[in-house]
């Protein structure tokens, strides 16, 4: 997933978040996920593969991974080059 | 004799301290280590040669271990720099782990005032607790098989005499033969003493409680001194209640004594920081401490010695510990938890390495920062 253009892919990149997550198709964007210290690592590890990404330290802060929501924002805005 | 093992191109910088870490408590033929980032070595000193293989597959299998875990590192959050100051090296006659004298005692007791007026100004109730703590509580916490390589263990010869005749005849060699563990150890933290008076309780609404103790690490013989010690001073503001109020009184606090860290001219940082879990299978309960905030470190650092060393922490432990110790709330969910650690001696060693071991030749706004007077006590000692 090299870059966001459409609609379409930016719903890719939020169906891939949910799965990698392990959260319900329709889960609210904006509802807390519930991360805790037995699977946060092994889920950040998950979406770096599948997104194909590796996170900067200064985004390794869990409030940042905590909606989909927010983490479709800190891939979207950080790690894609958003088609230029 | 020295072992100089390459990380170069398998472990960055941080990985290869992060292997340093846990190599200092893996094997007792180290006498020192520490790695040369010029030349992305591991390199350990080692009490005789017959420790080299031992202490080469030790190396290679927490290199091994670092390298498949994520590779996660502490936020700065905060950061002060002093250039002014000009730092000293602190007196061994001055400043002796075995003996506080004078001055230093003086110092030890207003920076503990400080802190119990930060724990008052929050409501926080006093309370005393002894040195020994039972096994039974450190295992609600699971303290011993996070954190073995600090434990210190209180053993006792049993009451049976012919035991006890043989002490005399054996004397320190044979002491080990003839003890048993007596199922406590010497605590390595005060805020333990809380969740036991706590445990099984039902608490009405938030609570704070602080407490001062002795706490007791084993440390690496060869580490010890400076701000480095085996036996310390510790006090500690320990809170209750709703994941609110234990997340903004562990901030506000923070912020508090981050000011008093600024009043005293001091230069460091706040950054994230995790418990030092000792096994590979629990690393990433500390990853998680890291990413979700849930403890801060405060840093003193000598830009002289290059010298640095956490002097308090700042934790939310959320419901880690009150679900181990079964404190509830009056609706009875599990409540969330926090505390806040200052290490006396580690900030009397950082005042004293800012401003030289005559305190009486302090700045006067440092002194006025701590509270500070020795008029009457320089007038008892000169008669």
């Amino acid at each position: 997933m090299g870059n966001i253009t459409n609609l379409d892919q930016h719903q890719e990149l939020i169906q891939t978040i949910k799965e990698v997550m392990n959260v319900p198709p329709d889960y609210p964007l904006d509802k807390e996920i519930g991360l805790d210290s037995l699977n946060s690592i092994s889920a950040i590890v998950r979406l770096e593969e599948a997104l194909g990404i590796n996170f900067k330290n200064s985004d390794m802060d869990l409030r940042l991974f905590s909606t989909v929501e927010n983490i479709a924002t800190l891939v979207v805005e950080n790690y894609l080059d958003h088609g230029r | 004799m020295e072992i100089r093992y390459s990380v170069r191109d398998f472990l960055d910088d941080h990985q290869a301290q992060a292997v340093v870490s846990k190599l200092i408590y893996s094997s007792e033929g180290i006498v020192r280590c520490l790695y040369d980032s010029a030349e992305g070595e591991i390199v350990a000193f080692l009490a005789d040669e017959s420790f080299r293989s031992e202490v080469t597959e030790v190396i290679a299998k927490i290199s091994r271990e670092e390298k498949q875990s994520l590779n996660i590192r502490h936020r700065i959050v905060k950061e002060r720099n002093e250039h002014a100051i000009s730092f000293h090296e602190p007196a061994a006659s001055d400043y002796s782990p075995a003996v506080r004298k004078d001055e230093v005692v003086i110092l030890y007791g207003v920076l503990d005032a400080l802190f119990v007026h930060l724990a008052r100004k929050n409501k926080a109730r006093l309370r005393e607790y002894r040195s020994m703590i039972s096994f039974d509580a450190l295992d609600k916490c699971r303290y011993i098989s996070y954190f073995p390589q600090h434990i210190y263990m209180v053993s006792e010869f049993p009451h049976q005499m012919p035991v006890l005749e043989q002490v005399k005849e054996v004397r320190k060699a044979g002491y080990g033969d003839l003890s048993r563990l007596s199922g406590y150890a010497l605590s390595p933290a005060v805020c333990f003493h809380c969740y036991m008076e706590w445990c099984g309780t039902a608490i009405d609404g938030p609570v704070v409680l602080t407490a001062r103790g002795n706490c007791f690490r084993h440390e690496a013989p060869w580490r010890l001194g400076s701000h480095r010690l085996n036996e310390f001073c510790m006090r500690e503001i320990v809170f209750a209640g709703d994941p609110h109020f234990v997340e903004n009184l562990r901030n506000q606090i923070l912020e508090d004594v981050w000011a008093i860290f600024n009043d005293l001219g001091l230069p460091g940082l706040v950054q994230t920081a995790n418990d030092p879990f000792y096994y590979q299978e629990d690393k990433v309960k500390g990853q998680h401490q890291i990413i979700a905030n849930m403890k801060y470190e405060l840093i003193f650092q000598n830009d002289q010695t290059g010298e640095s060393f956490a002097i308090a922490s700042f934790n939310n432990v959320k419901d880690t510990l009150t679900r181990q110790f079964e404190i509830r709330g009056s609706d009875q969910t599990v409540v969330h938890s926090g505390c806040v650690a200052f290490g006396i001696d580690r900030w009397a060693y950082a005042l004293l390495s800012a401003y030289g071991s005559d305190i009486k030749t302090w700045p006067l706004h440092i002194k006025k920062a701590l509270k500070l007077n020795l008029e009457d006590e320089e007038r008892i000692w000169a008669t």
